[in-house]
């Protein structure tokens, strides 16, 4: 993230609206985190299949948060669903604690 | 970065990327000059930041929330810039009185840019119609 950007902006006459998802950066970024829920989520098997998720997820530990990063997370949510797949707010945090981990791991 | 510069023997590492989305249509979805509008970005964006690329026309959707939401779909050009946040802000001033000209020009909700990981928009107010 430009370290100025708040800075950048009010010299622009701009909102910052969002942070784009760590999926690469530039504008493809979010275009690709939508592309990644889409392709990664899989609705469960059953009867009545519930949200796609991703298989790997196993575990679903409670993690604390504010406000603020919940409505970031319900806006990401909204933004990565379609007509025909839903994605979650949590499922958003949870990919985006996978993505930034996995960052950590190749450093 | 530095390091990755040297490997290359590149003489020029810029590491802030700036990119600029250029509309097709206004907010009535209606055309615009896309064209002379991507010519005059490439040649602001070379003359302030060095170079820029321009992608082949995308599909794009806009949410006009001053107009109870309504989509506006367009095919926006996609410019990326590399610099640097020093040329922005040396920049500033000159990519504001652009990107402003060319949303009160083309009647635009907002102009949108990305600045390494951050979205922003300048936003317009709809434009009152005036009989006669």
């Amino acid at each position: 993230m430009a370290r100025n950007v708040h800075k950048i902006a009010k010299r622009l006459g701009a909102t910052v609206v969002d942070r784009v998802p760590d999926a690469g950066g530039g504008a493809f970024g979010a275009a690709r985190l939508a592309k990644i829920f889409q392709a990664r989520l899989q609705p469960s098997q059953g009867q009545r299949p519930g949200r796609p998720t991703d298989p790997s997820w196993v575990l679903h530990p409670k993690v604390p948060m504010s406000q603020a990063t919940m409505q970031k997370l319900t806006q990401l949510a909204n933004q990565a669903s379609t007509a025909d797949r839903k994605v979650s707010p949590m499922q958003v945090a949870a990919q985006l604690l996978e993505m930034s981990l996995g960052e950590e791991r190749q450093d | 970065m530095g390091d990755m510069a040297d490997r290359f023997q590149a003489d020029k590492a810029e590491s802030t990327l700036l990119v600029l989305f250029i509309p097709s249509v206004d907010r009535d979805e209606q055309p615009i000059d896309q064209e002379s509008w991507v010519g005059q970005s490439l040649e602001l964006l070379g003359r302030e930041f060095g170079g820029a690329t321009a992608f082949p026309q995308a599909r794009g959707v806009w949410r006009d929330d001053a107009r109870g939401g309504r989509l506006v779909f367009d095919e926006p050009v996609i410019i990326q810039c590399y610099t640097s946040e020093q040329a922005i802000e040396q920049g500033a001033d000159r990519l504001r009185d652009f990107l402003v000209r060319m949303g009160r020009d083309t009647n635009q909700g907002a102009v949108g840019l990305v600045i390494d990981r951050d979205y922003l928009e300048i936003r317009f107010p709809v434009r009152e119609v005036t009989d006669g």
